[in-house]
């Protein structure tokens, strides 16, 4: 007969946590900007700067002006005129300075803003790399200046044609579909040989990174801050016409977060300088957040690292190995009791494919009946195994569940002037949290999983049944809980510099981890039971 | 149908997927805003130009906080009153993670103004998991103005109501101890009754901000019942390592000895209090702390700081109010400690700590950078001290601003203009 209690615990179990993994989901749809914020988070505010993005507000005499006062060093002196549509190209030649030792020539379009706003980012790189930079319609007459040394044409052919570079020995042309594009190529392009572009990539983590945003149609706005690229090494990168931030632009700003190692005091840090009136406040926010330091373990709460990465692969491979189990048990096992069927399906999410080789490992063998129920003949390992999972398949996920809602809630914490100094860890979120799980994860397993397995299996009393069932949850769950709570400890309070929240993915991890921590070391503890014939294995 | 139905399945997910990159589209941001024009920049340094502690704890939390969405929200936020022991209390006590919490004043008259009730809601604080999920901290704050916060604001507020601030800071202990489920062995100590004794200790409260560790009080000439009490609490052979914020004018040697019968003492001091904070950037404790047979964790304090690429955070010594919020800006962004400057003066000792750490040319694409930050308005800090102050933290020569910092290689000085003809 079957027993109502153990799918409406695998239900809760299944609401709780799925419920989380949504809550964590929704996390990354809010940073794809999908989900506005309740509250107007403009409203109120007193300037637009941010701790990682400065932001300079103006017309393009405003910025020019602004910054000539601001920023005194010679390097980073440009023309003393405001650039406009018509002198952009008279504004750069007068800004630079060339480096007669350099081996590179960059080759750049004249002409309107549309040829600006393809140039500008090699016109940052020139800026602060002193490299000498030719206009395409002035090769003859700046022979000496291409004359042994590698020609980078920046642009597509539509501004800079083949027809133009006739003559030219040698020479490598930087494109890309969109300015923005280009912008980014140019921030991680680096030729070794002849010193030409930033080399900005992902894995140089120790460089202090300022770039200068503005988009493509106030390259204008982009030339007047050329200051920053002499003084602070900033490179340009582009948002889009409707103020928000272009896919290549996003992605390449967020492999840009620095991390750290001991505190987050240490080098480097990133910066933004925004130059532009369409930036958004959204992306504005965005930028700042895509930079802001993280522990090195993961890269925090938003940006991907290789520790969330290799978590996510191990929930959703255990996730497939329970829907796996559970589909095939439905078809292929129909001798299989329901409650371990579905104590196989939940255990094994929680045991990617350690759960599935069990399974197999379990039910491919011989079967016999023992007072009309069907069990399996196995070795003594995986009776322990197959033992250890009637326990766990509805403990640890219970515990998750109710561990889950503590952190939802928040944990509860005592910390009054009367309570013992000694045991004040009692009063403490953290061990009042594992305390709560074990507790209340050995009560839902007893009460509506051993209990009524055991009323259908035995002939007993009541009270004595369920003392019997609590007994045995009590060691299952004691079992398991040596390894899960230890392992969620250490991670939680030692290993991870800051405890993750109840939607980081980090949370899951620890704890799906722990959980399978947890089996490893309860398997051996089962061993011991099916060898004292505490616990049956054969189910 | 069924086919059809089926192939455009990896679609809608190939669309969800290009879509997930992320989408920031939305009106101009920064138009006329009341203080943007007044927010001047230099190369490496940002002022963020409050005239009074109220719109400079603002200014503060809208610059750490975009509060877009949950990541950049604050945790929790502070309200304290416009009294310079609780808000330094607090500030060391409450801001660190898990809490993550910046600081707002009442007003004189104990209520929450307009504009700093607007920032809370702009905030929409996330809440603090292992504390009940609260989110406003309230420390001495009038019923009626809490009550506002949770009727109106929908906040849950826990209350911490203590005026003498030595028992603050005890009661701040226990709450920190539930809250991370451990006492902090190392304790910054602070005296209560000297006239400096909190400008002396602003730094190594910079960095409570940014690391949470232990704070308590003393007197210049004795300790209180309540800081030996937190002492003991600290486990273990060595008990407390201990921090005096000041030299022995501020805590005397009779109460330096006095704190040995408790563990570890130091000193991070100065000759004056610009000096303690410029000592407190630059000083470093660390050694053995705790552990079994296994698992000894060192102790670790102070930023540390003796070479360039990092972030400051300059503050006139006599703003107590307004830099006490400001360290917040060691806890987010670029991290980093206070130091104390006059109005239009950078005092020697700050001045010879600058030069210490002052950039240098280092690699052809791009080169270490110092950041800083200017509290308060121009009369709080003149805009010539913030371009000296810029000049300190810049990459260039001091006495020859010229140079390029893109190294040694001789440059052309004729400019592109003159040889392209």
């Amino acid at each position: 007969m079957l027993r109502w209690t153990y799918p409406v615990l695998a239900v809760f179990i299944l609401v709780v946590v799925g419920f989380g993994l949504g809550l964590t989901l929704k996390e990354g749809v809010e940073v794809a900007g999908f989900v506005k914020p309740d509250q107007d988070p403009e409203r109120g505010r007193l300037m637009m700067h941010m701790k990682n993005t400065t932001r300079i507000s103006g017309n393009v005499q405003e910025i020019h002006d602004r910054l000539k006062e601001a920023i005194p060093y010679e390097a980073a002196q440009t023309a003393d005129y405001v650039p406009g549509i018509t002198n952009w190209k008279d504004f750069v030649k007068s800004s630079l300075t060339i480096d007669s030792t350099a081996t590179h020539v960059i080759i750049i379009s004249a002409g309107g803003e549309d040829a600006l706003a393809w140039a500008l980012p090699a016109i940052f790189f020139a800026k602060y790399n002193n490299s000498p930079l030719v206009f395409a319609d002035e090769l003859a007459a700046n022979r000496n200046l291409l004359q042994g040394r590698k020609a980078f044409i920046i642009g597509p052919e539509e501004f800079i044609t083949d027809r133009d570079l006739e003559g030219l020995e040698v020479h490598e042309r930087i494109t890309a579909s969109t300015p923005a594009g280009l912008a980014v190529k140019i921030a991680r392009y680096r030729d070794s040989e002849t010193g030409f572009g930033w080399g900005r990539e992902y894995h140089r983590r120790t460089g202090y990174f300022q770039y200068v945003i503005t988009t493509p149609f106030e390259a204008l706005q982009g030339l007047a801050a050329l200051p920053l690229a002499g003084s602070n090494a900033a490179a340009i990168l582009y948002a889009n016409e409707k103020g928000g931030l272009p896919g290549i632009t996003d992605a390449y700003m967020w492999s840009q977060r620095p991390d750290w190692f001991v505190t987050p005091s240490e080098g480097p840090f990133r910066h933004f300088w925004v130059v532009s009136e369409r930036l958004s406040y959204a992306a504005q926010g965005r930028m700042d957040l895509s930079i802001e330091k993280a522990s090195y373990p993961d890269l925090g709460h938003v940006a991907l690292g290789p520790l969330e990465a290799g978590i996510i692969i191990f929930i959703v491979l255990g996730i497939a190995g329970g829907i796996f189990i559970m589909v095939h048990s439905s078809y292929m096992l129909p001798g299989v009791m329901l409650p371990m069927k579905i104590s196989w399906t939940l255990g094994s999410m929680l045991l990617p494919v350690l759960g599935v080789i069990l399974y197999f490992s379990a039910y491919r063998r011989p079967v016999y009946h023992e007072h009309k129920m069907m069990r399996w003949l196995r070795p003594q390992n995986i009776q322990s195994a197959a033992a250890t999972m009637m326990g766990f398949g509805y403990g640890a996920p219970a515990m998750i569940a109710v561990a889950w809602l503590f952190a939802y809630f928040g944990f509860p914490i005592f910390y009054g002037e009367t309570f013992n100094e000694t045991v004040f860890w009692l009063g403490a979120g953290m061990p009042v949290m594992m305390l709560g799980m074990y507790l209340g994860a050995i009560l839902l397993a007893a009460f509506l999983v051993q209990f009524p397995m055991k009323q259908s299996m035995m002939e007993m009393e009541n009270g004595e049944m369920l003392w019997n069932a609590l007994k045995v949850t009590f060691l299952s769950m004691t079992a398991v809980s040596l390894g899960m709570m230890t392992f969620t400890w250490w991670m939680m309070m030692t290993h991870l510099p800051m405890m993750p929240q109840e939607d980081d993915i980090m949370w899951f991890g620890t704890i799906w981890i722990a959980s399978f921590v947890g089996f490893i070391v309860a398997w051996p503890l089962n061993w011991v039971m099916i060898r004292k014939k505490l616990k049956n294995g054969n189910m | 149908m069924e086919t059809c139905n089926m192939k455009l399945i990896p679609l809608i997910l190939g669309l969800l997927i290009l879509f997930s990159c992320g989408k920031s589209e939305g009106p101009s941001a920064g138009a006329d805003l009341a203080l943007q024009e007044e927010s001047t920049v230099t190369a490496f340094t940002t002022r963020l130009p409050g005239s009074d502690p109220q719109t400079q704890a603002l200014l503060l939390t809208q610059t750490v906080y975009a509060a877009t969405r949950e990541d950049n929200a604050a945790g929790a936020i502070m309200l304290v009153p416009q009294d310079e022991a609780i808000a330094f209390t607090a500030m060391h006590r409450i801001t660190h993670m898990p809490v993550n919490a910046p600081l707002f004043y009442l007003d004189e008259e104990g209520k929450i103004s307009p504009e700093t009730f607007q920032e809370m809601r702009r905030l929409r604080p996330d809440g603090v998991m292992q504390d009940g999920q609260k989110q406003v901290y309230a420390v001495n704050v009038p019923e009626g103005e809490v009550r506002r916060i949770e009727d109106n604001l929908k906040y849950k507020v826990r209350r911490f109501n203590e005026t003498d601030p030595v028992k603050l800071a005890e009661l701040l202990d226990r709450w920190q101890a539930a809250l991370k489920a451990d006492h902090p062995d190392e304790v910054i100590i602070s005296a209560v009754d000297h006239p400096d004794g909190i400008k002396h200790g602003m730094g190594a409260m910079g960095w409570n901000a940014h690391m949470g560790r232990g704070f308590a009080w003393v007197y210049t000439d004795s300790v209180p019942e309540a800081t030996k009490k937190m002492l003991k609490r600290r486990y273990g052979r060595h008990g407390s390592y201990m921090y005096l914020t000041g030299g022995p004018e501020v805590i005397s040697d009779k109460v330096a000895k006095e704190l040995g019968e408790y563990g570890h003492v130091r000193r991070v001091a100065g000759e004056d209090v610009y000096a303690s904070s410029a000592v407190n950037a630059g000083y470093k404790d660390f050694g053995r702390n705790f552990g079994w047979a296994w698992g000894w964790t060192p102790r670790e304090f102070g930023w540390g700081i003796a070479q360039a690429g990092h972030n400051y955070i300059f503050s006139n010594a006599d703003n107590v109010l307004g830099t006490i919020p400001a360290v917040v800006l060691g806890h987010m962004g670029k991290h980093g400690p206070v130091l104390l400057v006059d109005n239009d003066e950078l005092p020697p000792s700050v001045a010879d700590y600058l030069e210490m750490v002052k950039p240098f040319p280092a690699n052809p694409q791009e080169t270490i950078l110092n950041f800083g930050w200017i509290i308060g308005d121009d009369s709080t800090i003149s805009r010539d001290l913030q371009k000296e102050i810029d000049r300190y933290l810049s990459p260039f020569p001091l006495e020859n601003s010229g140079d390029t910092i893109n190294g040694d290689s001789e440059t052309e000085q004729d400019t592109l203009n003159k040889t392209q003809t």
